[in-house]
């Protein structure tokens, strides 16, 4: 996870994972297949993964990215964790809201704001 | 520029045309050749996002779906930059699909699954998308708002 050719940023508030996108562009089959295999390997590492993924790098996403995030929330849920998603732009926003992906996911403005739902 | 979308997919005799091998990273520079006179049009940053949102899209579901991943296969490019609208065609050549068969991904009962928004993307930041009769070419037009 920590090596030089992650597609990631990995770093542990107490027992949550807060992940962030190295790419601004998370649109390429290859960086998708990589962060979900990724993030994937760090929700089977995980009794109870929670799971705060950080868009803040990000300026542009895909269909697959999306799929990729879902399939990621689907073995979250499968291990009774839970999966915010914060620092969306506006633009990736309406990508999340158009496609009533925002009622699927927990999406929070900020990570501190994201940190503070996994206690509620 | 006249588009008749309600007839055949039409792309302008004046458009650019270029074939290239089903390939993300030759057709990835095609798109960004596009996004670059996109820019030099005039059109805002959410224009440019929603049309790039359209073209990767459609160039994902032309290599992917269309030539099967297999590079030996090519993709059709006609574009057309105006001052007030963007006219977009990928032609993959493939066996095409059933557009009705497409099910729509907000249903609640899809929410959950992983595939099928790239047509509904396409759309949802076009003005307007038309498939040919088959379905292995694709015209979009982007008005400027």
């Amino acid at each position: 996870m920590s090596s030089s050719d992650s597609r990631l940023r990995i770093r542990h508030h107490e027992e949550i994972n807060i992940v962030e996108f190295i790419d601004r562009n998370i649109l390429d089959e290859a960086n998708i297949a990589q962060i979900g295999d990724e993030i994937g390997n760090l929700v089977a590492i995980e009794s109870t993964p929670l799971i705060l993924i950080s868009f803040a790098n990000v300026d542009h996403l895909s269909s697959a990215a999306l799929g990729a995030l879902i399939t990621i929330n689907n073995k979250i849920k499968a291990k009774d964790g839970r999966l915010r998603l914060a620092n969306i732009n506006d633009q990736i926003l309406e990508v999340f809201q158009i496609t009533r992906l925002d009622r699927l996911f927990q999406i929070h403005e900020t990570t501190d704001i994201a940190i503070e739902s996994f206690g509620e | 520029m006249t588009i008749d979308f309600d007839g055949e997919a039409i792309c302008p005799e004046d458009a650019t045309r270029e074939r290239i091998p089903a390939d993300f990273a030759r057709a990835h520079q095609i798109r960004d050749g596009i996004l670059s006179l996109v820019e030099e049009a005039g059109y805002d940053p959410t224009s440019a996002f929603a049309i790039r949102i359209a073209l990767d899209e459609a160039i994902s579901n032309a290599i992917r779906y269309g030539c099967c991943r297999d590079s030996a296969k090519h993709i059709r490019f006609c574009y057309k930059v105006e001052s007030d609208m963007v006219v977009l065609e990928i032609d993959d050549g493939g066996s095409g699909f059933a557009l009705d068969a497409i099910p729509d991904p907000t249903m609640d009962e899809r929410l959950e699954c992983p595939s099928g928004r790239g047509i509904f993307l396409m759309r949802s930041f076009m003005t307007k998308v038309r498939f040919n009769k088959c379905g292995n070419c694709v015209t979009m037009l982007y008005k400027k708002p």
